[in-house]
C-alpha cells in the first residue's frame, strides 16, 4: 500500500539566535540577526501507510516536537521533503489540517470560559463538517469518550483528564484521516490514562485513523503502536515492532524474586542471573514468548517465595543501554 | 470565501458572548476607561481656557482633534490591541502552534476570536466629542468632505490595527515584543496634539514611520481647512490612503515574519 | 526596618536586570517630557507670561513634574495589588513577616528609586541641556523641596495601595486603575500646574491629597511661596499621609478579614 506519510532525508536545522543585550541590541539583532545553527533533526527517512499506529519515542530534546511541527505543517523541513497525504504540509497548510487531526497534550485548543460543547460547535464550523456527519460523530465520541456529563460544563472547570479525553474527542470530530497526539499522556492519572490509551487503540483497530503518537511513556506505545520510531539527538536509532526493540538494544525486562530466607545460589531456567543479594535475586528475561507463570513453574530451590517484581526499562534506560553498548564497542 | 466569513463573524459572537457573562464589570470598565481618559482631556481645555490656544488650535477643534483621535484608534484596537499584545506569550506559549495546525489564518483567528468590546468608553467619548465640536466649527460640509471623514476615521482604525499587527509579528521572529508596544504608545500620545507643535524631526516621523499623524491630525486639519506642513494640498489624500498602505505594510510584514517562524514552547 | 531595607534592595536590583526595558523607559520618558515643553512653547507664543509664570519656569515644571514627581507608576501600584489579589496570592503574603502593604510599600520604593536614577536623571540632563533647567528659588526652597518629595512619594504609593485593595470588594483592579489615572491626571497638577485652573477647581484640587504629588513640590521649587507658607503646606502634606496612613491600615485589616473569610 502507497504510504499516506513519508519523510525523505528529513533534516530541520534552527538558526538559533544568539540574543543581543539591550533594546539596541534587540533592534540591531532584528535587522541583521546573530545566530547559530541548531540541528533538531538530522536525515530521517520513514514512511507510514495508512492505518499504521506509529509511536514516535525520544528522550526531551530528541526532535520529536519538532518532526511533529514538519508534518502537520507548523514548520517546513530545511533539507529533505516531508509528504502528508501526496502534500507537502506546509506549503498546503490549509488543505493538510482539514484532513489531519492533532492534539497537543500540554495546550487545550478548547474554547476555556465556554461549556465545552461550543468548543465543538467551533470545530464543526471550522472544519466545515457536515450536520448529520458531525451528528453521528458527536454522538459516538461523547458515548466513547464519556463525556456527556460534562458536555454543557465550562472547559475551565475540567479536570485535566476530562480535558484530554474532550481535546482527542474533538480533533476526530472532522472525520480526520491521521491523528497526531504529542504527549497525549502526560501529567494524567492512572485511570485516564488507560481510558485515552484504549479508545486510541480502537479507533485505530475499527476507524482505521493512523495514529502517530510522541510520548516518553513506553507504555502508551505498548498499548497503541505495534510500531516504534526511535530517535535521539535529531537521528533515528529505531523503526520496527516494540518487541524487536529490546532484542535490538539489548535493554531486557528485569525480574526481581525476593525469598522468605536466603536462597542460596538460585537457578532459573531460560534467564540470566543479573546479582541480588540477601534474600533478593534478580534475574534478566530474555523474549521467549514465556509467561512468567511457566518461567516461575521452573524455579529451583525451596525457600519460600515472598513477592516477585518484574522490571520493565524505561525508554531512557534502553537508550542508556544503548550507548553503553555503543561506547564498548 | 462566505463560510470563512460566516466562521469569523461566528467567532467575534463567541468572544461577546463570553466578555457579556460579566455586563457590569463590563459597563464599569467602559466607564473607567472613558474617565481615565476624560482626565487626560481635562488637562488639555484647562491649559485652552487660559491660553485660548495650543499652536493656533481652540478648544473646540482641539476637541475634534481628540474624538477622531479616541474614536479612530477605538475601532482599531478593539480588533487587535488585547489579543496581539499578548503575542510575545502566544508564541511563547506554543499557542501560536496549536493555531497553525487548523484549517485558517492564524492571524484572522486572533483577531476575531479576540474582538473586545471594552472599548465602548472610548467610542462614546470619541463620538460625543466629535459631535459637540462639529456644529461649533465651520467646517465646509460637501460630499467630499464627508466622505474624506468616514474615510479617514476608517484609515485611522487601520492604522491602529496595522501598527499593532506589525509590532505583534516582531514575537514571531524575535520571541518578544512587549518593549516596542511601550514605544507605540509613546508616540500614540504625541499624535492627539496637533503635530505641527512639535520639532521637525517628530512630524516628520509622525508622518511617514510612525504614520500616527494621519490618525487625527493630518485628516482633521483638512476638514478644519488648516494647511498640513510637509503635505500641502496632498493630505487629504494621504490621510485616506495611511490607513489601506499600512494594511498593505503590515500584510508584508506579517508574511514575512511568519516565514521566519521557528516554532515556540519547545 | 532592615527587612525593608532589602526589599527595597531587591526589587532595585530586579529592575538593573532589564537593561532593555530601561532603554525603553528614557526613550518614552523622553517623547513624553518632549510633548510637554511643546506644549509649553507652543501656548506661550503669545504670552510672555501667564498668571506670572514664565515660559522657562514652565519647563522646568515639565521637566521635574514629568520626572521625579510623575504620578505614572501609581496605577502600576493599583494594577499589581489587583492582580495579588485576583491570583489568591494574597494568601500566601498573609503568612510573611511583613504586612502586605508594608511589602507593597518597600518593593514599590525600590523601582521608584531605580527609576529616579536610570530614568528620571538621564533625561532631565539631556533635556535640561537641550532647554535649559532652573534651579531651586533658593537654598531654602531647594531644602524644603527635599521634604516635599518624601511627602508627594508617600502620597502617591500610599494612594495607590489604597485605591488597590478596594479590589477586595468592587470591580476588577483594571478599572480602578483607569479611575484613578483620570483623578491623577487632573488633581495631581502633573500636566497642568493648578494656577492655571479655574477659581473653583483649583480650590478643590489644592486641598485634595493628590496635589502634593506634582503641584506643591513644584510651586515650592520654583518659588512661588515664601518659606513660611510653603512650610505649612509641607506640613499639611505630612498630615494628609497620616490620614492615608491610617486609612490603608484600615481597610488592610477589614481586607484581612475578608481574605479568612473567603479562604484566600
Amino acid at each position: 500500500m502507497a504510504p499516506i506519510i513519508s519523510a525523505a532525508s528529513v533534516s530541520k536545522t534552527f538558526q538559533q539566535r544568539v540574543p543581543q543585550p539591550g533594546l539596541a541590541g534587540a533592534v540591531r539583532s532584528f535587522v541583521s540577526p546573530v545566530t547559530k545553527p541548531v540541528r533538531a533533526v538530522e536525515d530521517i527517512s520513514f514512511e507510514i501507510a495508512a492505518g499504521e499506529a506509529v509511536g514516535y519515542l525520544g528522550p526531551n530534546g530528541a526532535g520529536k516536537s519538532t518532526m511533529i511541527k514538519m508534518l502537520t505543517g507548523i514548520l517546513a523541513p530545511s533539507a529533505g521533503t516531508v509528504t502528508v497525504l501526496g502534500r507537502h504540509p506546509q506549503a498546503e497548510r490549509v488543505a493538510n489540517a482539514r484532513d489531519i487531526g492533532v492534539v497537543f497534550g500540554q495546550r487545550t485548543q478548547l474554547w476555556w470560559e465556554l461549556p465545552l460543547f461550543e468548543s465543538f460547535e467551533l470545530h464543526r464550523r471550522m472544519y466545515r463538517v457536515p450536520e448529520p456527519v458531525f451528528e453521528r460523530n458527536r454522538a459516538d465520541l461523547t458515548e466513547m469518550m464519556g463525556l456527556a456529563s460534562f458536555l454543557e460544563r465550562p472547559v475551565r472547570h475540567l479536570s485535566l483528564g476530562q480535558r484530554m479525553r474532550a481535546e482527542i474527542a474533538m480533533a476526530l470530530m472532522h472525520d480526520p484521516k491521521i491523528l497526531f497526539l504529542d504527549e497525549p499522556t502526560i501529567g494524567l492519572d492512572v485511570v485516564a490514562k488507560d481510558v485515552v490509551r484504549k479508545f486510541l487503540s480502537r479507533m485505530n483497530r475499527e476507524r482505521g485513523t493512523t495514529i502517530i503518537l510522541t510520548t516518553h511513556d513506553l507504555q502508551d506505545i505498548e498499548e497503541i503502536c505495534p510500531r516504534l520510531i526511535m530517535v535521539d539527538e535529531g537521528r533515528l536509532l529505531f523503526d520496527g515492532a516494540i518487541g524487536a526493540l529490546r532484542t535490538r538494544f539489548g535493554a531486557r525486562r528485569k525480574l526481581v524474586l525476593e525469598f522468605a530466607g536466603e536462597p542460596g545460589t538460585v537457578y532459573l531456567p531460560g534467564t540470566e542471573p543479573a546479582g541480588g543479594e540477601g534474600h533478593v535475586r534478580e534475574f534478566l528475561l530474555s523474549d521467549d514468548g514465556r509467561s512468567l507463570v511457566q518461567l516461575l513453574a521452573d524455579l529451583q530451590t525451596d525457600t519460600d517465595l515472598r513477592d516477585v517484581r518484574l522490571h520493565e526499562p524505561g525508554i531512557e534506560e534502553i537508550i542508556r543501554t544503548h550507548y553503553q553498548a555503543k561506547a564498548a564497542a | 470565501m462566505r463560510e470563512t466569513l460566516s466562521l469569523l463573524f461566528y467567532l467575534m459572537r463567541l468572544r461577546v458572548r463570553t466578555r457579556l457573562e460579566f455586563r457590569a464589570s463590563l459597563v464599569i470598565a467602559w466607564a473607567a476607561q472613558a474617565f481615565g481618559y476624560a482626565g487626560v482631556f481635562t488637562s488639555i481645555w484647562l491649559i485652552l481656557t487660559r491660553f485660548e490656544n495650543i499652536g493656533g488650535w481652540t478648544w473646540p477643534q482641539m476637541a475634534l482633534l481628540l474624538g477622531f483621535h479616541t474614536l479612530g484608534y477605538a475601532l482599531g484596537a478593539c480588533f487587535t490591541l488585547v489579543q496581539l499584545r499578548r503575542m510575545e506569550e502566544i508564541v511563547l506559549g506554543g499557542e501560536f502552534d496549536t493555531l497553525l495546525v487548523r484549517p485558517l489564518n492564524p492571524w484572522a483567528y486572533l483577531v476575531f476570536s479576540g474582538f473586545n468590546i471594552e472599548y465602548g468608553g472610548h467610542i462614546l467619548l470619541g463620538a460625543g466629542l466629535i459631535l459637540w465640536a462639529l456644529p461649533q466649527l465651520a467646517v465646509h460640509w460637501t460630499v467630499g468632505t464627508s466622505l474624506l471623514m468616514v474615510g479617514s476615521l476608517l484609515s485611522a482604525a487601520l492604522i491602529t490595527a496595522s501598527l499593532i499587527t506589525i509590532i505583534s509579528a516582531c514575537a514571531m521572529v524575535l520571541g518578544r515584543a512587549r518593549y516596542l508596544f511601550g514605544i507605540y504608545f509613546d508616540f500614540w500620545e504625541l499624535s492627539r496634539y496637533p503635530a505641527s507643535i512639535f520639532a521637525g524631526p517628530f512630524q516628520i516621523a509622525l508622518l511617514s514611520i510612525m504614520p500616527l499623524g494621519y490618525m487625527a491630525y493630518v485628516p482633521v486639519s483638512v476638514l478644519l481647512g488648516r494647511t498640513v506642513p510637509y503635505l500641502g494640498s496632498a493630505a487629504g489624500l494621504a490621510a485616506l490612503a495611511a490607513g489601506p498602505l499600512s494594511v498593505a505594510a503590515a500584510f508584508f510584514f506579517w508574511r514575512f515574519c511568519l516565514r521566519r517562524y521557528q516554532g515556540g514552547g519547545g | 526596618m532592615s527587612a525593608f531595607l532589602a526589599l527595597i534592595r531587591a526589587a532595585f536590583q530586579r529592575e538593573l536586570e532589564h537593561r532593555s526595558r530601561s532603554i525603553a523607559r528614557i526613550f518614552g520618558t523622553l517623547v513624553d517630557i518632549l510633548a510637554r515643553i511643546s506644549i509649553w512653547q507652543a501656548v506661550f507664543a503669545g504670552h510672555g507670561s501667564m498668571n506670572g509664570i514664565t515660559l522657562s519656569q514652565m519647563i522646568t515644571y515639565a521637566l521635574i513634574g514629568g520626572t521625579i514627581l510623575s504620578s505614572w507608576d501609581a496605577t502600576m501600584i493599583v494594577r499589581e495589588v489587583g492582580g495579588t489579589i485576583r491570583t489568591g496570592a494574597i494568601g500566601s503574603t498573609l503568612l510573611r513577616p511583613v504586612a502586605y502593604p508594608v511589602m507593597l510599600l518597600a518593593e514599590q520604593l525600590g523601582s521608584r528609586f531605580f527609576d529616579w536614577l536610570m530614568t528620571s536623571l538621564p533625561v532631565i540632563l539631556i533635556m535640561g541641556l537641550i532647554y535649559g533647567v532652573q534651579p531651586p528659588a533658593s537654598l531654602g526652597h531647594g531644602l524644603l523641596f527635599l521634604g516635599f518629595l518624601v511627602v508627594s512619594l508617600a502620597v502617591l504609593m500610599l494612594s495607590g495601595i489604597l485605591i488597590g485593595l478596594f479590589s477586595f470588594w468592587v470591580f476588577d483592579a483594571h478599572s480602578l486603575e483607569w479611575f484613578m489615572r483620570g483623578i491623577l491626571a487632573v488633581l495631581s497638577g502633573g500636566l497642568v500646574p493648578i494656577w492655571f485652573f479655574p477659581k473653583g477647581l483649583a480650590e478643590v484640587a489644592h486641598v485634595l491629597p493628590f496635589s502634593w504629588i506634582t503641584y506643591h513640590p513644584m510651586a515650592v521649587y520654583l518659588g512661588e511661596r515664601d518659606l513660611a507658607a510653603s512650610s505649612l503646606t509641607l506640613l499639611a502634606g505630612g498630615a494628609w499621609v497620616l490620614v492615608l496612613a491610617g486609612a490603608v491600615s484600615f481597610v488592610w485589616s477589614r481586607a484581612c478579614g475578608q481574605v479568612v473569610v473567603q479562604g484566600g
